[in-house]
């Protein structure tokens, strides 16, 4: 079966960033469907309807999230998370760069739902060109009345706002967002109160992720009964998997959930294509650095929510890095060591310190300075770590050290020697 | 000194959002796009547009990478070397771009000023490998040592020049 | 109420008790580095963590399923829970004392060690170190970390000339960039750089520019902040603790008094939560200084010939007796006593009762600068804020409304704890000739024209005539004051160029409030001086709207000194046609003048036939006079002060005396010895044991009484022991401590009293002629008689300026810093020339000036006065 995309658009047509193309392919219709027939909780009640899960890495289902809202309270907020940074993950670039209209009108329909009339997009520092494509989108859609005062004629008026980030993988924490986007230090919230009671300048607050928005205009157009035949019961509509590392066709590829299976997507023909150098699989990392390491043993494994949780790892942004036979395991972990210590907060007290310290034991045990004794230690500092944090990056920073000890210990061992004073190729 | 425009820059950015601290971050760009990079002064102006002390500002330009708080060269390349990257061989782009650099074990900047080198995690450009964003207003992707030698060399005659 | 079980201990606790206060009171410790029970939790250290529970509920009944035991069955939450940051709810059940928890405080703790320095041999928080502490109860022995990847940062570093920080020893709680940015509102700390890099920095010119700073010395877990004034002096477990009370100004903060080797190391702040909480302004912490100057006198001294020659007591008193006995009986009518505000209540008891009943005088006064300081002194005897008003504590229900003042510089403490107040709920009004700090913590905040303040009391007056919610039950001639007041609340609002809206909405809101406070400052004060209508009208606004009598209700004068209350309590003012201040410096024949410098201060003084100074230095006038006899420092002797809220406080000796200086109290009793009075106070307690018998208001205030709680600190010598006092107050582990006691205004004591309300019509002041308006305003630091002899003030005393509008600046074309010319429109005719600071905090027509800088003393209230430009020269840095 040959998926036609609903999300990565387009996949199918090249030109839908043109805001004319767009609308001839059936653009702004739930927009315009929502505002003229649905009230807003009818626009809820049909997301909520659809299952539609958070594709931002946590799974929440998006409707019920948008009615903890307290009622009555203004003025609210949505907030777009669009600072995708998990290593290894690429896709909401794409929808942002390539099917921009669709992201911002799942935006205009999603702040119609929760009565917003202000939205923020939160974007990465370091997607100036996806900023720009936005800013742009924005003007078209104000230019055509989707947007802005009054939109379609109704009693609906929203603004949007683009806010760049600036380096800070924890701004993807979604109230280390709001804290950056108040002009502060972009450093975790103390839960509860959650965003939706107090968010965003002490609003009730929606955080939704881009591509989980991209979902919502094709949810509105065709319905929520449409959109749960996608997909399996528990984990409806299709998924955009970004699949990166030793590939013959990285990329993204969209599919429903549970459709298929990582061996589908790492050598399917409409896939990746097989790994390089027609090498076999000795590692997947399924949600960029942050989830534990699954192995070529794991490949039947269907992708979606449940089925790679019970694999023993998680789907979260479905960001599919693959490793080939030759990766030095303990290198590899090195390098996503190195990336949660540069991008800890430093608010908490295991993440900051205890992220340094796993990266010392990381680069001892890869330069060759590493003893047995630090082969202990290793998961010693990360269950220190875990389930101390403040936020889930300092879960998160566990899991490549966990993960490949539980696969990849030989590989370790064969690091370390007993006076700490190994000869090493590197 | 900050312009006058990048001043009015400021105050329209203020009235963007419903709580004008908001407005520090792309402040902030606005003021390293005119110094370069963002010294005491800069902060202090900054400050003085934003209605808070130069600690507040300072505080935040500092935690994130893309504000540089310590001189950089006329154009700052942050080069993904992290895992995707790496897996695609990104770790030998860059130790041969910092070689064409000229740079030295701990220097991050070439004798010049012209060029400043950095690590940078994960750019999302992990399907097009290697992937680079420079001077954080563009990404250059699938980046051949043929396209990275021109790039550099385009850079340094833009810095001649200047 | 939630019921909570903590330890197997059953508590009930009120709603939204976070569970690290919940253990307090059943005894068990939960340790914490980040948390402090002043700010918002901020789960940072992670130190906390302890394991929570909640009963399993039946969804069919909504009832606890119970075990076959009749226990409630507990599902535990998977994860360890932050203490500080989650707060306890019905049936919740806590353990703080299980295997996983003490796990997890041993790892949080070899953390936190990973890279600290270790140097507690020279750290000067070594002994009151609440790392020293949880290390020594709950950390791990060793460390399993590696020194060579210990992570070095800078020692050493001077944060200001106060703090010194050393970034190794920083544990990244945050509590001092919070207390600067929450408690201060000074946010001039702040976290620089992320992750482990994560460290603590100014960016700010002049660096942590704060009155506030030395209170993050305090509450700083670790040695990373330590201070420059006491660095390296002595071992805190060395020190003597003795509770004293800060002299610097009338919030009278109480404090211990460090000693060691009869000399003050430092000053920290002593637990009251009704007057400071646990904080402290910089001054109050830096002041001590002259109490060791090598320049106190300490020998009395005569005048020989010219020269003022040291003698003995026996001389000294000799003297001055020989001279007063000849005239005792007939010419007391031309001997006149001033004695200082800053001085204790026995010594002016004593010494207006040395004038009144062995010299026959009544001229007696404490007031002697251009103004009179202690105006609307009537309103605070009947109408005083209640007994048992916790300023710090306002919330719901009360609407505090500040007329004329300025916390910041007057009180700085008392501004701290009235910025959190609307965070609590209470209605916060502001309203000054200018904008104030304070203001930008306002419900609702104004700016009326000086010289108008009578229009706009009478408006709020008007204001709540007209909606009917004035009470009548208390007053006498309330229908007729509503006739008499012949303005509207527009007409108010013309006079006094605000809004209408304003007024009437201020007016109605404080009427209506449930309880309401009124705080006036020394610009009031000025206000009143010059226009009898202003304190008609605040009169008429308490009796009217009906707070006064019970708490949170009444009045409070935000008097300038740390005994200005006492001074009035204790009868220091001319009774009975007696002369005042302004008589006295130019007719007394003979003038005793005590802790009070009118020379320096007073430009009227004249030097009279025979004057006995009684100071600890050589002030201006101590140089003009007979007799000098040395007194002590308040850390010599015990006494008590009266604070601004009328709360009677009780300070302990810490010190030896300097050289042969005695007690104010004891120099007036040997005087009046001399003079044939039968007085035998054996010590400053039988003093005040006479003031508790014969005024009233002090009825059993015996220094018995005002000493609960005001002790000598506790444990200095339990090093690392729970019960270590110094490392309580750093982690707020002390709860509700009080001390002093605060006398009943005559409203409280006379529950059917009626108050008289008369209209009386402002006089239109000179406000509307030509020229610019003076607002005298004070500097916090200043180089007074007992701040020039710290070091640190010093540094940061600012340059005298006068502040100009901007619009004003660009019409009279005055740049930032140039020189200017004020001429005032007063007798004699007086010029000042200053730099000119144009930062808009003062609205146009206004410039203001601090009178306590070089140069601006005895400045005249209310001037016009002409401003011109002289010359440019460069920006002063403001």
């Amino acid at each position: 079966m040959i998926w036609e995309p609903i999300i990565l658009r387009n996949k199918n047509i090249p030109e839908i960033a043109d805001i004319d193309v767009y609308e001839r392919n059936g653009g702004f219709t739930a927009l315009k469907k929502a505002l003229k027939e649905m009230t807003p909780e009818q626009v809820t009640d049909a997301v909520k309807a659809s299952g539609l899960k958070g594709r931002g890495g946590a799974g929440f289902p998006t409707g019920l999230k948008w009615s903890f809202l307290p009622k009555g309270v203004f003025p609210r907020y949505l907030a777009v998370n669009a600072d995708e940074s998990e290593p290894g993950t690429f896709k909401d670039r794409e929808i942002m760069e390539k099917n921009p209209h669709q992201f911002i009108e799942g935006v205009i329909l999603s702040a119609y739902a929760i009565q917003c009339a202000h939205a923020f997009i939160y974007i990465r520092g370091e997607y100036p060109g996806a900023a720009n494509i936005l800013e742009q989108a924005i003007a078209a859609a104000k230019q055509r009345g989707y947007l802005g005062a009054q939109i379609l004629g109704s009693a609906y008026d929203l603004e949007i706002t683009v806010h760049r980030g600036a380096g800070a993988y924890i701004c993807g924490e979604e109230t280390a967002m709001l804290e950056s986007l108040e002009g502060k230090l972009g450093m975790p919230r103390v839960k509860p109160p959650f965003p939706a009671v107090v968010g965003l300048y002490g609003k009730p607050t929606v955080i939704n992720n881009v591509e989980t928005l991209t979902n919502v205009p094709p949810i509105i157009d065709k319905g929520a009964d449409w959109y749960k035949t996608i997909g399996t019961e528990k984990s409806s509509g299709p998924k955009v998997f970004c699949v990166s590392g030793h590939v013959n066709r990285p990329g993204n590829y969209e599919a429903p959930l549970g459709s298929i299976t990582l061996r589908d997507l790492i050598f399917g023909a409409e896939y990746a294509q097989g790994v390089r150098g027609e090498k076999n699989v000795k590692g997947i990392l399924t949600a960029g650095a942050s989830a534990p390491m699954l192995t070529a043993q794991h490949l039947d494994t269907k992708l979606d929510y449940e089925a790679v949780a019970a694999a023993g790892s998680i789907l979260g942004s479905a960001s599919i890095i693959v490793l080939d036979e030759d990766t030095d395991i303990p290198w590899a972990t090195q390098k996503m060591s190195r990336f949660f210590m540069h991008e800890s907060c430093g608010k908490c007290t295991p993440c900051r310190e205890g992220t340094y310290w796993m990266f010392v034991l990381m680069e001892r045990i890869n330069t060759g300075k590493g003893t047995a004794r630090d082969m202990e230690m290793l998961p010693i500092v990360a269950n220190q770590i875990l389930g101390r944090t403040l936020c889930p990056l300092g879960e998160f920073a566990t899991s490549p050290v966990l993960g490949t000890l539980k696969w990849f210990k030989h590989e370790y061992e064969a690091k370390v020697s007993a006076d700490g004073n190994r000869e090493t190729e590197k | 000194m900050l312009s006058e425009t990048a001043k009015q820059k400021i105050q329209e950015l203020k009235a963007r959002y419903p709580n004008a601290r908001s407005a520090v971050m792309p402040a902030l760009y606005v003021a390293q796009a005119e110094y370069g990079w963002l010294p005491q002064e800069a902060i202090d102006a900054v400050a003085a547009e934003m209605g808070m002390t130069s600690t507040e500002v300072g505080s935040v330009a500092s935690f994130y990478t893309m504000y540089h708080v310590k001189p950089v060269g006329a154009h700052v390349i942050d080069f993904c070397t992290d895992l995707p990257c790496a897996l695609a061989g990104a770790d030998a782009a860059f130790a041969r771009l910092r070689e064409r650099l000229g740079l030295d074990a701990h220097q991050e900047t070439t004798a010049d000023d012209a060029i400043t080198l950095r690590h940078a995690p994960c750019l999302g450009g992990c399907d097009k490998v290697p992937t680079l964003l420079l001077d954080n207003q563009a990404q250059y992707q699938n980046m051949t040592d043929e396209k990275l030698d021109a790039l550099v060399a385009q850079l340094r005659v833009a810095h001649d020049k200047s | 109420m939630p019921k909570v079980t903590i330890d197997g201990k059953i508590i009930d606790v009120p709603a939204g008790t976070l569970i690290v206060e919940a253990a307090k009171p059943v005894g068990s410790h939960i340790p914490v580095f980040c948390y402090h029970p002043k700010m918002a939790p901020a789960g940072m250290c992670r130190m906390c963590l302890v394991q929570v529970g909640m009963p399993k509920m039946d969804p069919a009944t909504k009832q606890p399923v119970v075990d076959e035991n009749g226990q409630p069955v507990i599902n535990w939450m998977p994860k360890l829970q932050t203490g500080c940051t989650t707060v306890v709810s019905e049936g919740m059940v806590v353990h703080t004392t299980t295997p996983q928890v003490a796990e997890a405080r041993r790892s949080i703790l070899e953390f936190l060690l990973t890279s600290h320095p270790l140097d507690c041999p020279v750290c000067d928080k070594g002994g009151e170190c609440p790392l020293q502490d949880h290390t020594l109860h709950y950390g791990p022995g060793n460390t399993r970390f590696y020194v060579e990847s210990k992570f070095h940062n800078d020692k050493a570093v001077p944060l200001s000339p106060l703090i010194m920080l050393d970034r190794e020893r920083c544990i990244q709680c945050g509590r001092c960039v919070r207390f600067q940015d929450e408690i201060a509102g000074e946010p001039s700390l702040g976290l620089a750089d992320r992750g482990r890099g994560l460290e603590v920095t100014t960016f700010d010119d002049p660096p942590f520019n704060s009155n506030f700073s030395g209170n993050t010395i305090d509450i700083c877990p670790v040695g990373a902040l330590t201070s420059r004034d006491f660095r390296f002096t002595a071992r805190v477990f060395e020190l003597n603790d003795y509770p004293s009370v800060c002299q610097q100004c009338a919030v009278g903060c109480n404090v211990y008094l460090g000693t060691r080797d009869n000399l003050i190391r430092r000053v920290t702040p002593r637990q009251n939560e009704a007057v400071n909480e646990v904080w402290l302004c910089d001054k109050g912490r830096l002041e001590h200084h002259y109490a060791h100057s090598p320049e106190r006198v300490t020998t009395p001294m005569i005048r020989a010939e010219s020269d003022l020659t040291p003698v003995s007591w026996y001389e000294a008193l000799n003297f001055v007796a020989n001279r007063i006995r000849p005239t005792l009986g007939e010419s007391g009518k031309s001997m006149a006593g001033l004695a200082g505000d800053r001085l204790a209540n026995e010594d002016l008891y004593l010494f207006q009762k040395l004038f009144r009943e062995i010299l026959g005088s009544n001229n007696l006064d404490h007031r002697f600068g251009w103004s009179q300081w202690n105006a609307g002194d009537a309103l605070v005897k009947n109408f005083g804020a209640g007994v048992g008003t916790n300023l710090g504590e306002l919330g719901k229900g009360v609407t505090a409304l500040l007329l004329g003042a300025d916390p910041q510089t007057e009180q700085p403490v008392l501004r701290l704890r009235l910025s959190k107040i609307t965070r609590q709920g209470a209605t916060l009004v502001v309203a000054n000739g200018r904008a104030t700090k304070l203001a930008q913590y306002a419900s609702h905040k104004t700016i009326y024209r000086y010289g108008a303040e009578a229009y706009f009391v009478l408006g709020l007056v008007r204001a709540m005539i007209d909606a009917g919610l004035h009470k009548s039950d208390k007053a006498n001639g309330a229908t007729e004051y509503s006739a008499a007041l012949n303005l509207t609340v527009a007409e108010c609002a013309a006079k006094a160029e605000v809004s209408a809206d304003t007024l009437k909405t201020i007016g109605e809101t404080f009427a209506a409030s449930e309880n309401g406070i009124i705080l006036f400052g020394r610009e009031f004060m000025y206000a009143m001086q010059r226009d009898p209508a202003v304190e008609a009208a605040l009169n008429a606004l308490l009796i009217l709207s009906g707070h006064f009598g019970r708490k949170n209700n009444g009045v409070i004068a935000l008097y300038p000194r740390s005994n200005s209350m006492g001074a009035l309590d204790m009868g220091m003012t001319p009774t009975d046609g007696g002369m005042p201040a302004s008589e006295m410096l130019t007719k007394a024949k003979l003038l005793y003048v005590m802790g009070a410098d009118p020379a320096r201060e007073n430009p009227a003084f004249k030097n009279p036939g025979f004057m006995i100074v009684q100071d600890l230095f050589m002030t201006a006038t101590a140089q003009k006079a007979d007799v000098v006899f040395p007194a002590s420092a308040w850390a010599e002797r015990d006494g008590t002060f009266t604070n601004t809220e009328r709360r009677v406080q009780y300070f302990a000796r810490a010190l030896e005396p300097l050289g042969q200086a005695r007690p104010d109290w004891a120099i007036i009793q040997e005087l009046a010895q001399q003079l044939g009075a039968k007085w035998t106070y054996a010590s400053a307690g039988d003093v005040m044991n006479e003031i508790a018998q014969r005024i009233p208001t002090y009825a059993k205030m015996t220094h018995a009484r005002l000493q609960v709680n005001a002790r000598r600190r506790a444990s200095v010598q339990t090093v690392g022991g729970d019960a270590a006092e110094p490392v309580q107050m750093a982690l707020g582990e002390l709860i509700g401590v009080v001390s002093g006691a605060q006398w009943a205004t005559f409203s409280e004591t006379n529950a059917d009293a009626k108050f008289d309300v008369k209209f009386v019509q402002p006089a239109d002041s000179a406000q509307a002629t030509a020229g610019v308006y003076l607002a005298v305003t004070r500097a916090l630091l200043d180089c007074g008689a007992l701040a020039q002899y710290s070091e640190i003030i010093q540094t940061r005393v600012p340059d005298a300026s006068v502040e100009i509008n901007s619009h004003d600046a660009e019409a009279w074309e005055i740049a930032n810093g140039a020189r200017v010319r004020i001429t005032f429109e007063s007798k004699p005719p007086r010029a000042l020339e200053l730099p000119a600071r144009v930062d808009g905090s003062v609205p146009p027509g206004v410039v203001a000036v601090a009178n306590n800088l070089d140069g601006t003393m005895n400045l005249p209230m209310g001037a016009q006065v002409q401003v011109t430009q002289v010359q440019v020269s460069q920006a002063i840095a403001d």
